[in-house]
Formats: C-alpha cells, sequence, structure tokens
C-alpha cells in the first residue's frame, strides 16, 4: 500500500521545529546541538547549492506557484549548522574535494585572496547572498561569514582582510544613490558588529579599528542620499551602535592607547544622542551600550558621562512657582517621554552593571559613581517612577520611563550593600523631600515603590515595582517599616487587577504605617488615582481615598483633625483647578463625597449632642458640599454627565449622613447647612439627564433628600417630580427617566396618599410612552425599590403587558428588553407574597392579585410562556421566576418520616425519567 | 428543589422536560393553585413551539426530544388535567397545539412554527397515536 505523503518534507518539518527551538532558548544553544562531524560539510554545501539552484511547482492557496525547494526555516538551520561544523579544528583545504577550487567567484569590491580552499569558495557566494535577505536567515549567514573569517587558516590566506575591505567599500560605494535593498546595509553592518564582537579578545582587528569607526560614523552623520536612507531604518542604526561601541570597548581594553580617546568620545557623544531616538530597540542597545563603555573608563570620565546623563535629565524641566512660601512644583510637560526613557534606562543599566564601590567614606570616586552622584542617580529615578505623560489622543507614553526606572531600582537593590545604600544623603534629593528628612533613602525607595505597585494605571508597572520592592527588602533586611509585612502585602501576584490593587493592596499596606498612608494619599490625589483619564478608574480611587479614610474611623478616638485636613487638601486642590480640568473634578468630588462618614458607627440616639470634632466636621462637609453643589449650577462644563454624577454622589452621601441624625439634630444641622434650595434644584437637573451612572447617583441623592424633608414638602417635592415625568419633547425616546427613579428611590418615605399618587404615575407613563427606553425605565425603576412589596396589585398590570412585548424593530427583537425587565419585575413580586400565610382564598386579605386564579395567571401563564421561549437571556430570567413560584421542598406532602429508605429506592426506580422531582422529594427528607 | 431548578442548563433537555412536567404535576407554591396547573399550557405552548422551531440549533434539538420524550410516557394524566377528553399526554400536547394554532390564527409569529412543531410530530409519529379527532 502507498503510504500518504506528508503535509511537509520531514526535512521542513525538522527546520520548523529546530527554529522554535532557537526562537525560545537561543540559536547558540541549539546549534551546540548539532553534528560537529565534519564530513558533513561538504554534504550540506551541495545539498545547500543544489536546493537553492532548483526550482518546484507547488501549490500555495490554490495557485501554483514556482517556489525554491527549501523554506526559509530549513535554509536558517543549514546555514547555522555550516557555521558550527565551521569549528572543525582542520585546515579547510584538507577537508575540500579535490576539483572544486577553479569556481569563480564575482562579487564587486571583493577582491578574494588567491588559493583559497574550494570549501571556502564554495561558501562564500551562499554566504553574502544570504546576507543580503530580509529574512531570518541573515543571522546565520552572518553567524557563518564572521566564522569563515576568523577561522586561523582563512586569516593567514588574508580572507579577513579583503572581507573588511569589501565591507567597507560596500558602505563607502554611496555616490548619493541608494541602488541596493536596505537588507544589503542592515547585513553588512551586523556583520562588521559580529566580527568585532568575535575579535574582541584578540588584536586581530586592531588594524582595522579607525577605519571601520570612520565609515560607520559616516553613516551616523553625513548628510547623504544612501547614508540618510541606511539612517531610516531603525535596524540599520540598531547596528552601527552595536559596532561603534565594540569598537571603543576594544580600544578601552588598553591597547591603543593614542587614536583611542578621540574614537571613545565621538562615540560616547553617538550614544548620547541615539538615546533620544524615536525607535525603542535603538535606544535599548543606546542605552546598554552606554553603561558597557563607562564601566571600562577611567573614574574621571565615568563620571563625566554619568553627569551628562543627568544633565540631559535637566533639560526643559520647567518649574512652576505656585506662590510665596511654598516649594516650586516640577512640571515635565515639555521634556521628551522618549529620551527620558533612554536615560533612566542608561541609569539602570549603569547601576546594573556597577560593581559596588569598595569605600565610600572618602568620597574620591569610585568606578565613577560617587556618593553624591548616587544620590542624583536616585533622585531621577524617582522622578522616573512616577513619569507620566498622555499623548494628543490621551494614551499615555510614559510607561516605558517607569518601567527603566524599576528596572534600575530593583539592580540598585541587588548591587549595593545595605551600608553602601544608607550613607546616601536622602536630604540631598529633591523628589524624597515630601517624605520628610528624617527617612532613609532607602524607605523612601520602598514607599514609593509601594505607592506605584498598587496604584500605577499599568499592570506590568505595577508588577514590577511589586518585584523590586521584594528584592528591595529582601536584600536589606531590617531597614524598611513593616518590611515583611510589605513584602507580603503587597504581593506580585495581588497587584495583577488594579482595582484590586487600589482598593485592597493600597490599604493594606496603608494601615501598616503612617509614612504608606501619606504617600499612598498624595499619590491618589494624583495622576495615578484622581487625575486618571478614566472614568472608572477615577471612581475607584476614590473608593481607595475612602478606605483610607475609614482606617481614621476605625481609631478608638477619631481623629477628626485628619479627616478634615483630608477634605481641605482636596477642597484646595479643586479651587486650582481650571475650568477645563473636568476629569479632575469629577475625581474630586468623588472622593470628598467618598470621605463623608457615613460608615463610621453612630450611637447619637443617647448623647443627642456632637462632640466638637465632629460637629466641625459635619460643618465642613456641609459647607463643601454647599459650595460644590452652587458652582455646579453655575458654572457649565465640558462634560456635563461627569459633574453631575459627582456632585449627585456628593449630595446623597451628605444627605445620608444627615439623616443619620437624630430628629431635632438634624433639623439644626439642616437648616444651618442651607442646602436644600440647591440641592432640590440640582437633583431637577441631574435627572433630566439620560445617562444611567448620573441617573443612579441622582436618584439616590433623591432618596436621602427626600428622607431629610418634613412631610409637607416631602409630598410636594412627589409632585414636582410626578410633574416633570411628563416633560418629554417629542422626537426622543427615554427623556425624563430619571424621575422615575427618583420616585422609586424614594418612594418608601413618602406619605400614604403619596405613595397611591405615584404608582398612577408610573401606570401613566407606561401607558403614554410607546418607546422601549421608557417601558424598560418604568420596570427597572420598580424593580430597584420597594414599590412593588406594597403596591403590587395595582402594578400587575404594567407587569403582565410588560411580560407581552415582542415589538421589533430594525435593531431586532428590541421587546425582549423589555420582557427581561418586566420577568424580572415579576420575580419580585412573587418573592413578596406571603405564601406561608394563604391557606386558601378566603382567609388572607383580600384583592390580593395572586389569591385570583385570573389576575395570577395573567402572570404566570406568560412568565411560563418566556420560560420556554427563543432567547437565551429571557428565558434564564424566566426559569428563575417560575422557580420563585413553585415549591420549595418543605411543602412536599407525604410525611418525611414514612419516607424510609425502600421508598426511597422504589423512587429511583420508578421515576429514573423524572430527575428533578426526584430530587427535590429527597432534598425535603 | 429550587436550587437544582435554578442550576438546570435552560438549554438542556431536562429543562424542557420539567417544563412540561410543570403541566401535570402540582408544582405551585399555592396550595389553591395547584388544581390550576394545566391552565397555563396553551401559553407554556405558545413560547415552547418558538423554541422548537425557531430557536438555534441545540435549542430545537433539546426541546424537541424533550416534547418526544414527555409524550411518549405511559402514563394517565387525566386526573391532573380534571378534564376526561384526553388521558395520554400525547392527547394532551396534540389538543393544546391545535389550540395555539387556532388561537394565532392570525399571527404568523407563532402560527407558523406552531405548525411546523405539528408536523415534526407527525414525522415522530406521535400525532398519529392521538385520540383528539
Amino acid at each position: 500500500m502507498k503510504s500518504k505523503p506528508f503535509l511537509w518534507p520531514l526535512s521542513t518539518a525538522i527546520c520548523k521545529l529546530l527554529y522554535t527551538l532557537c526562537k525560545i532558548r537561543g540559536e547558540k544553544i541549539v546549534v551546540r546541538f548539532l553534528s560537529p562531524e565534519t564530513k558533513n560539510l561538504e554534504l550540506i554545501l551541495s545539498a545547500f547549492e543544489t536546493a537553492d539552484t532548483n526550482m518546484v511547482e507547488k501549490e500555495v492557496n490554490g495557485i501554483k506557484q514556482i517556489v525554491r525547494w527549501w523554506g526559509w526555516e530549513e535554509r536558517y538551520i543549514m546555514l547555522l549548522w555550516l557555521s558550527h561544523l565551521l569549528l572543525a579544528p582542520f585546515d579547510l583545504a584538507t577537508i575540500s574535494s579535490a576539483g572544486t577550487a577553479d569556481i569563480t567567484i564575482d562579487i564587486p569590491g571583493l577582491a578574494l585572496p588567491k588559493a583559497l580552499p574550494g570549501v571556502t569558495l564554495r561558501l562564500i557566494p551562499l554566504a553574502i547572498k544570504y546576507l543580503a535577505t530580509a529574512g531570518k536567515e541573515r543571522d546565520s549567514a552572518k553567524a557563518l561569514l564572521v566564522r569563515l573569517c576568523m577561522r586561523r587558516d582563512m586569516q593567514e590566506l588574508g580572507l579577513l582582510d579583503s572581507f573588511i575591505q569589501w565591507a567597507l567599500s560596500s558602505l563607502r560605494i554611496a555616490n548619493g544613490v541608494a541602488d541596493l535593498a536596505i537588507y544589503h546595509y542592515i547585513g553588512i553592518l551586523s556583520f562588521l558588529g559580529g566580527i568585532l564582537v568575535s575579535s574582541s579578545n584578540t588584536t586581530d582587528m586592531n588594524k582595522y579599528l579607525v577605519q571601520i569607526f570612520q565609515t560607520v560614523q559616516g553613516i551616523i552623520d553625513q548628510e547623504n542620499a544612501t547614508f540618510l536612507f541606511v539612517r531610516s531604518s531603525a535596524l540599520a542604526r540598531k547596528n552601527t551602535i552595536k559596532v561603534i561601541r565594540t569598537i571603543s570597548a576594544i580600544i578601552l581594553r588598553g591597547d591603543m592607547p593614542d587614536e583611542g580617546s578621540e574614537v571613545v568620545e565621538s562615540t560616547i557623544a553617538c550614544l548620547l544622542e541615539a538615546l533620544a531616538d524615536n525607535d525603542t530597540p535603538v535606544r535599548l542597545a543606546a542605552s546598554k551600550a552606554l553603561s558597557v563603555i563607562t564601566l571600562k573608563l577611567q573614574p574621571e570620565m565615568a563620571s563625566q558621562v554619568v553627569e551628562a546623563v543627568l544633565d540631559s535629565l535637566k533639560v526643559n524641566v520647567l518649574w512652576e512657582e505656585p506662590g510665596a512660601g511654598k516649594a516650586p512644583i516640577r512640571d515635565l510637560t515639555a521634556v521628551n517621554p522618549q529620551e527620558w526613557h533612554g536615560l533612566i534606562l542608561t541609569l539602570s543599566h549603569l547601576l546594573y552593571r556597577r560593581s559596588p564601590p569598595k569605600t565610600i567614606s572618602d568620597k574620591v570616586h569610585l568606578n565613577g559613581i560617587s556618593s553624591e552622584s548616587l544620590s542624583d542617580i536616585l533622585d531621577a529615578l524617582l522622578i522616573g517612577l512616577s513619569f507620566e505623560r498622555r499623548s494628543a489622543m490621551g494614551t499615555s507614553i510614559g510607561t516605558n520611563v517607569r518601567d527603566a526606572a524599576c528596572f534600575g531600582i530593583w539592580a540598585l537593590a541587588r548591587r549595593y550593600t545595605t551600608k553602601e545604600l544608607q550613607h546616601v544623603p536622602a536630604a540631598s534629593m529633591k523628589s524624597a523631600k515630601m517624605h520628610g528628612d528624617s527617612l532613609s533613602v532607602l524607605q523612601v525607595l520602598a514607599t514609593e515603590l509601594i505607592v506605584s505597585a498598587s496604584l500605577d494605571s499599568a499592570g506590568n508597572i505595577r508588577r514590577g515595582a511589586s518585584a523590586a520592592l521584594q528584592e528591595l527588602i529582601g536584600r536589606h533586611p531590617d531597614t524598611i517599616i513593616e518590611g515583611i509585612a510589605v513584602v507580603q502585602t503587597v504581593d506580585y501576584h495581588a497587584v495583577a487587577l488594579r482595582s484590586r490593587a487600589i482598593t485592597e493592596i493600597a490599604l493594606e499596606a496603608a494601615r501598616l504605617s503612617d509614612t504608606y498612608w501619606n504617600a499612598l494619599f498624595d499619590a491618589l490625589l494624583g495622576w495615578r488615582g484622581l487625575g486618571d483619564s478614566n472614568a472608572s478608574a477615577r471612581r475607584v480611587a476614590a473608593k481607595g481615598i475612602g478606605g483610607l479614610s475609614h482606617q481614621l474611623l476605625a481609631q478608638p478616638s477619631i481623629p477628626w483633625t485628619r479627616l478634615k485636613a483630608m477634605i481641605e487638601r482636596i477642597q484646595e486642590q479643586l479651587s486650582i483647578l481650571k475650568p477645563r480640568q473636568v476629569e479632575e473634578r469629577h475625581g474630586l468630588v468623588l472622593s470628598i463625597a467618598a470621605l463623608v462618614p457615613i460608615e463610621q458607627e453612630l450611637d447619637l440616639q443617647k448623647a443627642k449632642v456632637l462632640d466638637e470634632g465632629m460637629k466641625s466636621c459635619y460643618n465642613l462637609i456641609f459647607k463643601v458640599t454647599s459650595e460644590i453643589s452652587q458652582d455646579a449650577m453655575k458654572q457649565s462644563y465640558r462634560r456635563p454627565e461627569l459633574i453631575s454624577e459627582s456632585v449627585s454622589q456628593l449630595m446623597s452621601r451628605t444627605y445620608q449622613l444627615l439623616g443619620r441624625l437624630p430628629f431635632e439634630l438634624m433639623e439644626e444641622m439642616r437648616n444651618k447647612a442651607n442646602l436644600d434650595n440647591v440641592t432640590e434644584a440640582y437633583i431637577d437637573i441631574s435627572l433630566r439627564r439620560t445617562e444611567r451612572d448620573v441617573i443612579d447617583a441622582a436618584s439616590k441623592a433623591a432618596k436621602y433628600f427626600v428622607y431629610s424633608l418634613p412631610p409637607k414638602q416631602q409630598s410636594s417635592v412627589a409632585q414636582t417630580w410626578q410633574k416633570a415625568t411628563f416633560d418629554i419633547q417629542s422626537g426622543r425616546s427615554g427623556q425624563s427617566i430619571g424621575f422615575l427613579f427618583a420616585l422609586a428611590a424614594a418612594f418608601d418615605y413618602f406619605p400614604e396618599s403619596t405613595k397611591g399618587e405615584v404608582c398612577q404615575t408610573f401606570i401613566q407613563r407606561w401607558n403614554t410612552s410607546p418607546d422601549i427606553e421608557s417601558k424598560v425605565a418604568v420596570l427597572q425603576a420598580m424593580t430597584q425599590s420597594c414599590i412593588l412589596n406594597t403596591h403590587s396589585s395595582v402594578l400587575v398590570g404594567v407587569i403582565s403587558q410588560g411580560l407581552d412585548n415582542y415589538t421589533t424593530d430594525a435593531r431586532g427583537d428590541i421587546g425582549s428588553l423589555v420582557r427581561i425587565e418586566a420577568v424580572k419585575a415579576a420575580r419580585m413580586i412573587l418573592s413578596f407574597v406571603p405564601w406561608d400565610k394563604v391557606k386558601d382564598e378566603s382567609e388572607s386579605k383580600a384583592g390580593a392579585w395572586y389569591l385570583d386564579a385570573n389576575t395570577f395567571g395573567t402572570i404566570y401563564g406568560r412568565i411560563i410562556r418566556l420560560a420556554a421561549e427563543k432567547l437565551d437571556n429571557v428565558r434564564g430570567e424566566a426559569q428563575l421566576t417560575i422557580v420563585e413560584a413553585c415549591r420549595t421542598a418543605r411543602y412536599v406532602t407525604v410525611n418525611p418520616y414514612i419516607l424510609g429508605l425502600t421508598y426511597w429506592i422504589v423512587c429511583v426506580m420508578w421515576s429514573s425519567r423524572f430527575p428533578i422531582p426526584l430530587i427535590s422529594i429527597l432534598s425535603g427528607c | 428543589m429550587r436550587d437544582v431548578v435554578k442550576s438546570l442548563s435552560n438549554s438542556s433537555h431536562q429543562y424542557f422536560e420539567w417544563l412540561l412536567d410543570l403541566q401535570v404535576n402540582d408544582w405551585l407554591i399555592f396550595p389553591h393553585l395547584n388544581h390550576h396547573s394545566a391552565r397555563w399550557s396553551l401559553q407554556l405552548l405558545e413560547g415552547y413551539v418558538l423554541s422548537a422551531d425557531t430557536g438555534s440549533e441545540d435549542l430545537i434539538r433539546s426541546s424537541r426530544s424533550a416534547l418526544v420524550a414527555f409524550c411518549e410516557q405511559a402514563k394517565d394524566i387525566s386526573k391532573a388535567m380534571s378534564n376526561d377528553e384526553f388521558s395520554t399526554p400525547t392527547d394532551f400536547i396534540c389538543s393544546s397545539l391545535l389550540e395555539v394554532a387556532k388561537k394565532n390564527a392570525t399571527n404568523d409569529r407563532v402560527l407558523v412554527p406552531a405548525l411546523e412543531v405539528m408536523s415534526y410530530l407527525f414525522d415522530a409519529g406521535i400525532m398519529q397515536q392521538s385520540h383528539i379527532q
């Protein structure tokens, strides 16, 4: 039997696998497992040449194409294998078969020495061909060519020399026209880099160094078409950096003291410039190169490099003068975030590579970094850790700077001893000022890391900061307040979700020490909390601030002055906001709302008086609420829904606070606060909006507002809102639905007579508004309140109509939205039925909807229809609702005690078709 | 029992079988309504035919198989129905389907699926066993 052909040839499949391994583990590791037997060399070479010259017809995606025998993975792996085989210790001349030496190679600029062995002559065209390709083969072709040139026997024949001349002439050809593909130049540059790296411990390349450097520097700074073309590729720029870095490293080894220093200096200048490159790989290469070179420099020069980097960090940093007596504020809006990434990364690499200074007390330069400059570096890292910029689109573009700073602190913690770090004067660090002068550098770093780990907007920064924190505390024991507990709290896995990090991790960390509490509070007020561009992140941050205040309220003698100070601080920040900063205003007002201490336990019924601190705090809250709502009434802001939501939230919490007081006290405070008029007017404005967030907050405010009013005003407010429910202009759907929610929310607090009217309002709105949004709103408002608890019999008609809504339009079955809400409402009224009291129809209160089978059927019959209908989400809700109408097991009429085991087994056998009734009987036992 | 039903997937065979069983067994919480069990069968089938004809593939499959399984029970349900006219689940389903079709004669949204389900029951050989004329 003929076996099926493989999907791929076996060799292709193997090479694909090997390539994957290379990608994961690195080609240098994988290549070691390939066979080193010299006899394979010519075999592979021949196979390669055959595969390379022959084409095969193949069907690709249904189209017949002429393709090469081998795929790129095969070529990549084979070139890699060839380069590995070139490690053979025998001269290539001895392993070349006879009769192959007469190959002629015609490559422009390449003047080959005479008497090259056959293998070499066959390898060269292959390697050069693939050195200029765009694919992955370029890497292995480079490795092959480098290995070939660096062989002792080939060098003796002069092959290295001719290839260097070829490479340089290819780069110099640049007579104004870029006639070759960019990959040609990238290949040559990477070849030069490879040669230099592999010769870095020998003197083989010394005579070429200056020559190569001049050529490559020409590419970097000369203005001509070819060089501009080469420079336009990030990969090419990265390779030039690698070349000049290696040249400098060889020079600094001390072999060439004469011309060397000039080369090194211009290299450093190039690298400093490349730190601001637009492409991340180039910046990464430049910063790494800079740290490698600095490591080898004389101490004086090394410290100059460090200073140059630190100086660049000061460029374009503006200082805002907020007024007399206050410290100026750093303004980073003018700096280039890319450059900052490069600079901070360089500092981090320097810290990572630096062996620790041997002594620090005599303050000489030690390995380039003195303790003063170390403190400057730390200063820069701390600024970098909270660096943030927003692009014109509003997205964050400072993340990589913070990432680099995390790396730097992590490296610092690993490379320096506790003693060295404790010697760094914390007082000289500008960014550490706010932590107070008494803290050590280590403590300042740890505090900042806690803040980053629990508040940062980017997940990888939170995790990076957490990892750095663990390193810092682990390597420097007993220097951080509550160190072990901090590590356990700010755990790498725990900070993954931002909302959890802010509302749980940050609060637990704050509980450990006041230092952390203060730092977290400060940071929550900034861009990492209330200033976030995302509204839900601001809500979470406000919740976090509320959590911080709960820690104060939990203390036995409540520090009201501290709570007041928190509110005043936010109020001050609010006062300096510009009108366009609505997002910040939203966050700040929400955070004041979160600070209103309604969670505090109150035992006022006995005392009837407030203690002084509490009273002044309450008064401050009323004053702030009044000011903010007055302002919100007057000003028209850019995004009114955010302002409405936050101010309504504040009102709701303030009135809740008021409502908790005993009656006389409440009256007294309410009259004094004089909030009622502005609140009523503002609630009215907010309820007219259509955004659900606003309506939720405003109807909650309405609820507590009504609660605090005297009965007369309660019914007049209800009347106003009922009237407003019908303020509808034609043409738009879902208008004034906020008032429905407000009426429903405050329903419990209205006088009895008003309650009936409110129900009528609901029915009337239901009947007059044909649009889906209004119908959904009526049902949702009813479900969210206690209106169905007492007045279900009146509203049964509305619900049963809702269950029948099969409206369809261009959007499809939009009636299903109404049906879902109606099913939920039905579930609610069913759950309110006092079914254990209903023995028979005559006994309980007459007129209840569930007593009459017909009325009951208007709900139940429709529910059971919806329980079988085709839309999954409707069916699911109806399923839960029918369950409400069904017995619990308690109602099984059989006495459970006679249900012996025998009966049980009979049941199983008899009703195996009906698993559910059986289980219900069992659970009744 | 409530928890068991709550945990049923609402697209499963068991769920639909339970719904049909609701018609012939006393499940309601309200003792005074329990002899009305089958009173709302018409409405159940109005919904049921939508699932059994216009639902998604697996919904059609599970609801139809539950319908057939229900009809194939050899069980006297005349007591639960308080109606001597039909005594088997098949009779009950067939007559209810007929009622659904009659009631919705002008409402295509229900009429078409009801007829489709009837034709399916004919294919399955169930309609033929019915004693309804």
